[in-house]
């Protein structure tokens, strides 16, 4: 009976060897996945930022910044939290079947896009120049037709 | 002036729970109220949790059930646990579900053994032992930390330290605002090569290594003296360590959510140590105190000084 006292602790490890997984595989922000690995990296899901890259068929680069658009919320948090490209395809089939009623897409011309991405960026601290930038983690390309 | 204490705290103990039942009882009331002041992350929960909490807490033959633990860890382990990977859900929530699973271990064993507040105690120094164990050695996987760049750039962004940064780096806090704002609108914007240049104090490098090293200090102090036993050298320190951490991090690092958890789990484990009493009346009292987190006592400081 007394063997009940490492029931939390054997599966508190097991969320610690899953987070290191996750986060070496499938890019999970480190302070997620009960891994306790909180107040460790500059990365995390709230500075994370999920984009639309739109490229024209003329080659022109357009990005999106997915996290200003609330009613996708949901979804762009999952992908900031763990990107996988199935979360990526599903946000890219409703942002794509919603396009001409997104204000911010306005300029936009639908019939003129080559290919579309997700792509996800996590933030990057530069401590000699004391700068942040952004560093592309994952990019999920498809073309639209 | 220490006889006055001790006759304080002999007047204070007569209100203390006296039996492991009444002691496990007052643990569960309090875990119930914890639930009530930080499990409300989406309306839903402000539905539900209150009703879990308040029949628990009105009813004693409620929050005895192991059958309404059972449904509190399933509810807390399907929003929590089953969904961490996809929606934000800091680790602390998860630690929620794992102390539910303790009670409901516990109330196993009390129907099987005479031992079981043993369970329950050793179960929640295990739990804090763990967490910082875990803290620790994440802290070695990440080399931003070790080189001190983490706690850099956390204290030019993060206003919870501003005002320590603004106390020990005499800097002033519009600089650091100013900062701050050009990073969220970096984070708004539509330029993916936007860049921010921080203003920094001179001291900042050695700021961020002081702190990292500190940290990694301390958390690791917190894990070894949980993880033995009470009556080694070390072990007797421990609710000393837990004590300094909570000082020297909450009112910074103010994330009432695990604050709050941990305080209550260290109450438990103070069952049989040396000034119980003590013990147990401070751990109740800094449960208590926990919303005080939110008064900016840095900034407060700076003002006065």
């Amino acid at each position: 009976m007394k063997r009940l006292v490492f029931v939390v602790p054997l599966i508190m490890s097991l969320f610690f060897v899953r987070n290191i997984y996750f986060h070496q595989i499938h890019n999970m922000d480190s302070w997620m996945g009960g891994g306790m690995r909180m107040f460790g990296k500059i990365d995390k899901t709230l500075y994370r930022v999920v984009s639309l890259k739109i490229i024209s068929n003329e080659g022109k680069v357009t990005f999106v910044n997915l996290n200003n658009l609330s009613e996708y919320e949901k979804e762009t948090m999952s992908l900031r939290v763990m990107p996988t490209s199935k979360k990526a395809s599903i946000l890219k089939s409703k942002i794509m079947s919603n396009f001409d009623e997104i204000e911010e897409f306005d300029m936009i011309v639908k019939n003129q896009i080559d290919k579309v991405s997700i792509v996800v960026s996590k933030v990057n601290y530069d401590p000699k120049e004391i700068l942040i930038k952004f560093e592309e983690i994952c990019n999920y390309e498809t073309k639209t037709q | 002036m220490k006889q006055k204490l001790n006759k304080y705290l002999f007047r204070v103990s007569a209100h203390l729970p006296k039996s492991e039942e009444e002691y496990f009882d007052l643990s569960l009331i309090m875990t119930l109220l914890m639930f009530l002041y930080v499990i409300n992350d989406i309306p839903l929960y402000s539905v539900i949790i209150p009703l879990f909490s308040f029949s628990g807490i009105l009813f004693k033959s409620i929050r005895q059930s192991i059958l309404f633990w059972v449904l509190m860890l399933m509810y807390l382990s399907y929003f929590y646990v089953i969904s961490g990977t996809s929606v934000y859900v800091p680790n602390h929530k998860y630690l929620y579900a794992f102390f539910n699973l303790i009670i409901v271990i516990s109330l196993y064993a009390k129907k099987k053994t005479s031992d079981w507040f043993e369970i329950y105690k050793i179960s929640a120094q295990y739990m804090i032992g763990f967490v910082f164990l875990l803290a620790t050695i994440g802290k070695f996987l990440a080399p931003e930390f070790l080189n001190g760049s983490f706690f850099e750039f956390t204290l030019l962004t993060d206003p919870r330290f501003f005002g320590f940064t603004s106390l020990v780096g005499n800097i002033d806090d519009a600089s650091l605002f100013i900062g701050l704002d050009e990073f969220s609108n970096m984070q708004s914007s539509n330029d993916i090569n936007a860049v921010v240049q921080l203003q920094s104090p001179t001291n900042l490098q050695s700021l961020g290594l002081f702190l990292s090293y500190w940290t990694i200090f301390i958390e690791a102090s917190i894990a070894i003296t949980f993880l033995v036993k009470y009556n080694t050298f070390i072990g007797k320190y421990r609710n000393w360590v837990l004590l300094v951490f909570i000082i020297t991090t909450y009112p910074i690092a103010t994330v009432y959510g695990f604050a709050i958890l941990l305080i209550l789990l260290a109450l438990i484990t103070v069952s049989n140590v040396n000034n119980k009493i003590t013990w147990q009346i401070l751990f109740i009292i800094i449960f208590i105190l926990v919303p005080l987190m939110r008064f900016p006592f840095f900034s407060l400081l700076k003002m006065l000084m």
